[in-house]
């Protein structure tokens, strides 16, 4: 129970330190984008800490298994997902805000689909929960591979660990999103504007997937910050 | 003879080379190093740990810089010369490891994981980090 509790504060103290703070924002983003609906946003969070989960788990699996050495496995995924994280945002936000249309010659793809597969379904959010757990920053490498592993390295139950840490590093943006979203539900029916509001959130969503986008890109491929 | 006096010149010349490499082998001094590994990437908490390192061995570390004894060494593993400190410090993220030299070898090297733990006080921070630098100050005199 103790060792449950380490690994759950362990999740929550990553996600509330400054380090991962931008991909929190966009995170927050996404899962509340669907904001005059709580129950979607619930839902989406649910989405979001099981891919974050699922990521850790893994991992966690492949290196207690000592199927891949910490070290390598670290930088590797410091260096080359960050690296990856910035375009990858700058694309999705853009596709939300409808800036960038997919069409291929054999599969030309509706804008309700481009919308469905940048801007919504629970399957993105479990996906961007993985991606996001997997982009690690120096201080939850820290607390995952320096506090959490040796850890359930050392416990025979250990390998339930990891998500556990998950879920507590998706803790405080899953409670920012569904007050976020009960909060807006509430202004949006005082002002009656509800559909027109949802469209300027998830407008707001892209634009916030770019920014986030960018700031990857000048800190992990320009190393301009 | 000319090739004669050739070769005694440069016997000469190695045998000086070499004793000055001996010498200065011998001479090298026992110290323990403090390394600040970071990467490509800067985030305010790496800047801090660096800052706070620093200041804190210009203060109460002063005597020990300015013997030799104890050194700083900041060094960029995303450079390809410094890669190998990955592998031979086992890191995974920014590090700040304390390394013991004696007779020009490394005897021992821990990898102060705590820091982590104490980001959010400077005090503290340099409490640990002190603390495990008078431990190996501590060992050189053994």
């Amino acid at each position: 129970m103790t060792l449950m509790l380490t690994a759950l504060w362990l999740g929550i103290l990553t996600s509330i330190s400054p380090c991962p703070l931008a991909t929190n924002i966009a995170a927050v983003s996404f899962i509340s984008k669907t904001i005059v609906h709580p129950r979607a946003v619930f839902l989406s969070g649910l989405a979001y800490t099981l891919g974050r989960a699922l990521a850790y788990t893994i991992l966690g699996m492949l290196i207690i298994k000592s199927l891949l050495g910490i070290s390598a496995v670290a930088n590797f995924l410091q260096r080359y997902m960050n690296q990856a994280l910035g375009p990858l945002l700058i694309l999705a936000g853009a596709i939300m805000l409808d800036a960038l249309k997919i069409s291929m010659p054999s599969l030309s793809l509706s804008q309700r689909h481009q919308n469905r597969l940048a801007g919504s379904g629970l399957a993105g959010a479990c996906a961007l929960g993985a991606i996001f757990a997997l982009a690690f920053c120096p201080l939850s490498a820290a607390l995952f591979f320096g506090s959490l592993i040796p850890l359930a390295m050392n416990t025979p139950a250990g390998i339930g660990l990891p998500a556990i840490y998950g879920i507590g590093t998706a803790l405080p943006v899953i409670i920012f999103s569904v007050g976020i979203a009960a909060g807006a539900t509430t202004l949006s029916r005082w002002f009656g504007r509800i559909t027109t509001f949802e469209r300027y959130v998830r407008k707001a969503t892209g634009a916030v997937f770019i920014l986030v986008g960018v700031y990857y890109v000048l800190g992990h491929i320009l190393h301009a910050i | 003879m000319r090739f004669k006096y050739l070769v005694s010149a440069l016997m000469i010349a190695a045998a000086m080379a070499a004793g000055a490499f001996a010498c200065s082998a011998a001479e090298t001094p026992d110290s323990v190093v403090v390394y600040y590994f970071h990467t490509n990437f800067r985030c305010a908490n790496c800047h801090n740990m660096e800052n706070w390192t620093k200041e804190l061995m210009a203060a109460r570390f002063k005597g020990d810089v300015d013997s030799g004894r104890l050194e700083f060494r900041m060094l960029n593993t995303d450079e390809k010369a410094n890669k190998h400190f990955m592998d031979d410090y086992k890191l995974y993220t920014k590090s700040i490891v304390l390394s013991l030299v004696k007779n020009g070898k490394e005897t021992k090297y821990a990898n102060l994981a705590k820091i982590w733990d104490y980001l959010r006080s400077k005090e503290k921070f340099q409490e640990y980090v002190g603390a495990q630098i008078e431990e190996y100050l501590g060992d050189l005199k053994r």
